[in-house]
């Protein structure tokens, strides 16, 4: 028999050991995600993790970031109390103050800049987080200012933007059903390694892979039947290449498109301009593997799911008429809305559908009573404003230093990064230098919140009760593994929090947390209590299933009711200078080639980092300690760069220098760097106006440079 | 009913026992051991000096009562066997006994060696072999009065001598006859590494220079006298300098002896039914194909189990080893692989950041030999490559364990030229 | 319970490190003593044309018989009599490294006062109907935890215990 210590040392739960195992989820990653966790607590303490094995996401599985949850947890620089600056901006000098005396100067602040410069002057504003947008929306809205703008305007919300012009719903991939899957930029293995198994059964069950990616990624390894190797943002010219080719062997769905598409003559024209003559030397993909993709979609792709991953295909100039190109394939071939397609997904909570409807869209918008400014960004990209109707937060560091068309004068955020900005030293870190109040709500202390005026202790997923979605129609509502540490709070307590200290007019928001998701809950059977007391997710008997042509049938939102090829709501404003097609223009920047004769792309996942939220827990950082920039071999011996030697990486707005890595996965005159590094952070190099006119997105991974050796490995 | 006879019981001599229970365990096993102690590794003996380590640990078989009687064999301790007639497979006990037996195995081990040279101060001298050496030296330590001491032997016991003195605040010089510290296994710039390392640590090297002799000292108990003529005060002297091979049983009863008992790989001696194992004897060098002393404790285990199988079986045989060694002292790891004197090309690798030297020697037919200076944990791995090398299979190293040396700071380049140039597909 | 055999398969693994990091945190690794990982996470690629890689995560491979057991001076290792994983007790240890010469995979890792640590195959967990922290995270089913008799019937075409096993007969 083993002894006690033994089976402590082994944190085997038992009477003997007194280890108990609690149930919550991780919420380090997007809402996409969010796995169930069994949490292994002795004295108050969480000693272990694993997930959850009868949970309907991840089944017992995590990935490489939520394994680390403990650490994530219990990291040494987590914000213990709220905390006043005492120095000088970025000095790093804070002292401890109280909940009370944080509220109160927070209150007076914000409420002295609304009376003073109106309630637009205040930014309201999430980093990565998801889970309490509704709630900061709501407070933005109540508190009444229009400026309400998330990271997501640098992420999802351009794919997003994509499927609205076309189809007025967020729509999804219906992956299991299948008998084609054309993965563009899908790489599930380091970003979603759920994605990765269903991936991986699908082609067990004899399901066609096109993979299409920048780089040779484990899934083109693994999964490809056939692999095109675009270079960044060439993704639309390859995608109208495919469509002219599918059009031109009239492998095309004409019911479909009489029926449910618009726009798609003037789309077929346009697309002949993508042809044998011209396609390798746009995209770099020979044209055979482009008559291959479209014979391969014309055999098997009925259906056909297309997974247009969001960020890597946004972040160009042209990212969002990208995406739209892309989408335009299932439309043609009769896709879209059908089973084994891509089917019409309305959210059901932050960003996540799970098939049933809650009053969420209700809480965020009645709050929004009175006619307010135009956001920040709004007059910049009247795309994103027309559809969005929320700051575009890429335009908000130029407001903040030129205060035009008015003044931003403090910033609520829940979590803020400026190295997620280009030019992240000229805009927003400067921004956050001159701003007259920064109040940033953080678990750790950032080299953000050094700028700021009063920094707030928030906890995580295992220190409160929070309520989460799942697809397949799941509701769950947590209990705290642990009491939150320290003196940390729920976000959206705190938000809840400053809803009374400001006295603000919304008697449902400063009821709290739990009144707030009672009501937002209200449509489904299960009251907030069941759903608690049951531990785990119940499936909720409003779940519906997706409806095979329903959506087309009853008509798209859409000016037309249609899937539109050609956008109206674009047409209808020439003023913008959009084009109503998806059309396609040459992503990299007009700086001389000869003297930048590389291509820069960021943002390449690994699976142990998630921007910089994971760089400082150690236990991931053993995975892939340096920042670093992988080449192709041949490229690297062009610039005599051996493996782990210092490479230098430089545009015309600076440089930085990263750890060399070599390898085939890239493709030749590619580097691609790992972002969010302390210590070499790859937007310094970006041109800060290099935005996608339609979404506002940034050209994070489209830039030329140069590399150089800086020396040698391991000095 | 087989009766056998092991003498001396150290790592060998336990492993032998091991091997007749695993074949056989009717037969009797009498074991005959001059000292009352446990089987022990002769190197935990600083460990045990220094506190580093507990008087339990010293004895990773466990008491010889639960040896005893785990192993149902008799365990004879305390007791001299003080003649061997080979022929006749019979023992003369110092009580003038004697049996008979079956077969008997010979794991009479080493002793600690010193020259015959004048010594004037033997009270001021220690060894580092036994628990008794080791229980002086803590003695002394614990007594006090140590000024300075001097360490003779640039070997791997001297150097776990001088670790103990100079932890203890001990100013402490390491002298030896040779260039260089350790002269057996190491090459000269790792060597020259190492010395520089230890000078920064503010230990003495006197090299270069034999020891002379060892007169009484007048602000010191002793004075150690070099070749050179240069005098080395010292209230402690250690004296490592080398082990020899418990033979003189072996040798009286007419065993073939080197400078061990010669074996064959089934660790049968020169005369039938007669087997020796460990420190005692010899083994196949596998680099150089001769028959030599190879003093390790795990090659002492596999040698003593292949006694103990052959001579209840038969069929048991043990192919040799190469001489390696790994030492931890003062901070620093030296790993040393194959014959330090075969020259040929250098091959030489540093990691600064990761604190890591290696040097290699490759000749003709590939690695001669390898130093490491810095990483225990890729040794395994580069014994394991260069045993393949040695024995002429593969040059090529694995995937999983070339993984594992990239990851501890080897470049792909180095890799490769270990490998002369053949990757693993 | 019968003998345990902790099969890896380089070909289905993906290289992400959950199994590393769930191994940390079963192990309390502490990265800040300069210690190893317990698991090591590496991807090889061919030097030909056509880019083909490898994904690796390499940790104890419970040799049978196992070197580092002979080697250890001091006795710390040993063979789990229910589960023939290799264990040990580093009560005694005295950080002479002698396990790492012996281990032909690099697998024995010094903690923050110098003593040996390394993969038990989460020995205790399986006599108490778990899996071993890596196994029970691996999304890929690269990394499994089976009988010998399971073993024997199915194994993958790059089985890394057959490989070791190989490398493990030559080590001396």
């Amino acid at each position: 028999m083993p002894t006690k210590e033994e089976l402590l040392k082994a944190k085997i739960p038992c009477p003997e050991t007194g280890i108990t195992v609690r149930r919550t989820f991780c919420d380090i990653c997007s809402p996409g995600a969010h796995c169930g966790v069994d949490a292994y607590v002795k004295d108050g303490e969480i000693i272990k993790i694993e997930g959850t094995k009868d949970h309907p996401l991840n089944q017992g599985l995590l990935c490489t970031k939520g394994a680390s949850n403990r650490q994530y947890i219990y990291r040494e620089d987590r914000i213990k109390t709220p905390l006043k600056r005492t120095g000088p901006k970025g000095s790093g000098q804070f002292a401890p103050i109280t909940w009370e005396e944080a509220y109160q100067t927070i209150a007076e602040k914000l409420l002295g800049y609304r009376s003073q410069y109106g309630a637009q002057s205040v930014f309201f504003s999430s980093g990565y987080s998801k889970w309490y947008r509704p709630f900061l929306q709501r407070l933005c809205y109540s508190f009444g200012s229009p400026n309400y703008g998330t990271e997501s305007g640098t992420c999802f919300t351009s794919g997003l933007m994509a499927w609205e012009t076309a189809t007025g719903f967020p729509t999804r991939p219906d992956m299991r059903n299948c008998r084609l899957f054309l993965g563009w930029a899908h790489n599930p293995y380091f970003s979603g390694y759920l994605g990765a198994r269903n991936t991986e059964r699908l082609k067990k069950d004899g399901v066609k892979f096109i993979i299409i990616d920048t780089m040779y990624t484990q899934t083109a390894e693994k999964i490809a039947d056939l692999f095109l190797q675009p270079r960044p943002g060439t993704d639309g010219a390859l995608a109208l290449a495919i469509g002219n080719e599918l059009i031109s062997n009239d492998w095309i769905d004409h019911d479909y498109i009489d029926k449910y598409v618009h726009g798609f003559e003037e789309y077929a024209q346009y697309c002949k301009g993508f042809n044998k003559d011209n396609v390798e030397a746009l995209t770099g993909v020979p044209y055979e593997k482009v008559q291959k993709a479209a014979q391969m979609i014309h055999e098997y792709g009925h259906p056909m799911s297309i997974r247009e991953s969001n960020a890597p295909l946004a972040h160009h100039v042209n990212g969002m008429q990208n995406y739209r190109a892309i989408m335009a394939l299932s439309a043609i071939t009769g896709n879209y809305d059908r089973k084994g397609g891509q089917t019409p997904s309305p959210f059901t909570f932050t960003h996540q559908s799970a098939g049933y409807h809650t009053l969420e869209h209700e809480f965020v918008d009645e709050a929004r009573r009175r006619s307010m400014a135009v956001p920040v960004g709004g007059t910049r990209f009247p795309l994103w404003n027309e559809l969005e109707k929320e700051a575009q937060i890429m335009d908000l560091s130029r407001q903040i230093l030129e205060g035009t068309p008015y003044p931003i004068k403090a910033l609520l955020a829940f979590g803020m990064n400026f190295r997620m900005f280009p030019d992240s030293e000229h805009s927003m870190k400067k921004a956050l230098e001159e701003l007259d109040f920064f109040v940033d709500v953080d678990l750790f202390m950032t080299d953000s919140s050094q700028y700021a005026d009063i920094v707030l202790p928030a906890c995580s997923s295992f220190e409160r009760e929070e309520f989460k979605c799942y697809p397949g129609g799941y509701a769950y509502f947590t209990t705290p593994v642990i009491p939150p540490l320290y003196e940390s709070k729920s976000d959206t307590d705190i938000m809840c929090d400053l809803a009374r200290y400001m006295k603000l007019d919304d008697p449902l928001l400063t009821k709290g947390y739990r009144a707030c998701m009672e009501y937002i809950l209200s449509p489904i059977s299960y009251t907030v209590s069941q759903l608690q007391d049951a531990d785990k997710p119940l499936k909720v008997p409003e779940f519906r299933p997706h409806e095979e042509y329903a959506a087309l049938r009853k008509g798209l939102l859409t000016p037309t009711g249609r899937f539109e090829l050609k956008s109206e709501i674009i047409a209808s404003h020439p003023e913008w200078g959009l084009d109503p097609l998806p059309t396609y223009r040459e992503p990299l920047d007009d700086v001389d080639p000869e003297v930048y004769p590389l291509t820069l792309t960021e943002g390449g996942r690994l699976p142990n980092a998630l921007h910089s939220r994971l760089h400082d827990v150690s236990w991931l950082r053993t995975l892939h300690p340096k920042a670093s920039g992988e080449i192709h071999p041949d490229d690297a011996a062009d610039y005599d760069i051996k493996e782990g030697d210092l490479m230098e990486i430089t545009t015309p707005m600076g440089s930085i220098t990263v750890e060399a890595l070599l390898s085939k996965r890239i493709q030749r005159g590619l580097v691609s760097v790992y972002h969010d590094y302390r210590e070499a952070n790859v937007s310094n190099l970006l041109n800060r106006n290099r935005l996608d006119p339609y979404s506002g997105f940034p050209a994070f991974r489209s830039n030329r440079c140069r590399i150089a050796k800086k020396g040698e490995a391991h000095e | 009913m087989a009766a056998y006879a092991i003498i001396g019981f150290g790592c060998a001599g336990y492993h032998a026992l091991k091997a007749i229970r695993d074949t056989d365990y009717s037969c009797t096993v009498d074991i005959y051991s001059e000292h009352t102690d446990s089987p022990y590794n002769p190197m935990l003996t600083t460990y045990y000096a220094s506190n580093r380590l507990r008087y339990e640990g010293m004895f990773p078989f466990g008491t010889l009562e639960n040896i005893g009687l785990s192993f149902h064999a008799q365990i004879h301790s305390g007791v001299k066997v003080t003649k061997l007639d080979a022929e006749a497979h019979e023992i003369t006990l110092s009580d003038g006994s004697v049996k008979a037996y079956d077969g008997i195995v010979l794991a009479t081990g080493a002793r600690s060696f010193t020259p015959p040279i004048i010594n004037e101060c033997p009270e001021a001298c220690v060894s580092m072999r036994t628990l008794d050496d080791a229980r002086d030296l803590r003695n002394r330590m614990e007594k006090g009065g140590i000024s300075r001491a001097v360490v003779i032997g640039a070997s791997m016991a001297g150097i776990k001598v001088v670790e103990v003195l100079h932890n203890n605040g001990i100013p402490t010089t390491l002298a030896d006859m040779a260039p260089h510290i350790f002269p057996l296994a190491a090459y000269a710039e790792t060597a020259s590494r190492i010395e520089e390392n230890l000078c920064a640590q503010g230990i003495a090297l006197k090299f270069g220079a034999g020891l002379k002799a060892i007169r009484k000292g007048t602000d010191t108990a002793a004075i150690v006298e070099c070749s050179d003529g240069s005098l080395l005060p010292a209230d402690l002297v250690g004296l490592c300098i080398g082990t020899r091979a418990a033979t003189e049983l072996a040798v009286s009863a007419g065993l073939k002896v080197n400078r061990g008992i010669v074996v064959s790989p089934s660790m049968k001696t020169s005369v039938p039914g007669i087997y020796a194992a460990g420190d005692c004897c010899e083994g196949l060098d596998i680099q150089s194909g001769q028959s030599q002393i190879i003093g390790l404790w795990a090659n002492a285990a596999y040698q003593g189990y292949t006694a103990g199988m052959s001579m209840c079986k038969g069929s048991r045989t043990f192919d040799g080893n190469i001489l390696h060694n790994i030492t931890h002292f003062l901070g620093m790891d030296f790993i040393g692989f194959g014959d330090n004197r075969i020259t040929g090309t250098r091959l030489t690798y540093e990691n600064k950041e990761k604190g890591l030297w290696i040097e290699a020697v490759r000749h003709d037919t590939g690695l001669a030999g390898i130093n490491i200076l810095g990483s225990y944990r890729i040794s395994g791995i580069l014994k394991n490559h260069f045993l393949e090398i040695i024995r002429g299979q593969t040059h090529a190293i694995s995937h999983m364990q070339r993984g594992v040396l990239k990851k501890e700071g080897l470049s792909e380049d180095f890799i490769l030229q270990l490998e002369g140039g053949n990757h693993a597909d | 319970m019968s003998k345990m055999i902790l099969d890896f398969d380089p070909n289905v693994c993906c290289g992400c490190g959950a199994c590393a990091v769930a191994c940390m945190d079963q192990n309390d690794y502490d990265p800040k003593t300069g210690s190893a990982p317990f698991r090591t996470i590496f991807e090889t690629e061919d030097t030909k044309d056509r880019p083909v890689f490898f994904h690796y995560s390499v940790a104890c491979m419970h040799c049978s018989p196992a070197p580092c057991i002979t080697a250890c001076p001091v006795g710390c290792l040993r063979k789990d009599p229910e589960t023939d994983l290799t264990v040990f007790d580093n009560t005694d240890c005295i950080g002479c490294h002698s396990c790492s010469m012996a281990c032909p995979f690099g697998a024995p890792s010094f903690n923050g006062e110098g003593k040996m640590e390394k993969c038990n195959g989460c020995y205790l967990r399986l006599q108490y109907g778990m899996e071993p922290a890596c196994v029970r995270v691996c999304p890929t089913g690269a990394l499994r935890m089976v009988t010998e008799e399971e073993y024997e019937k199915a194994h993958g075409e790059y089985s890394l215990v057959a490989e070791a096993k190989e490398i493990a007969g030559k080590q001396v």
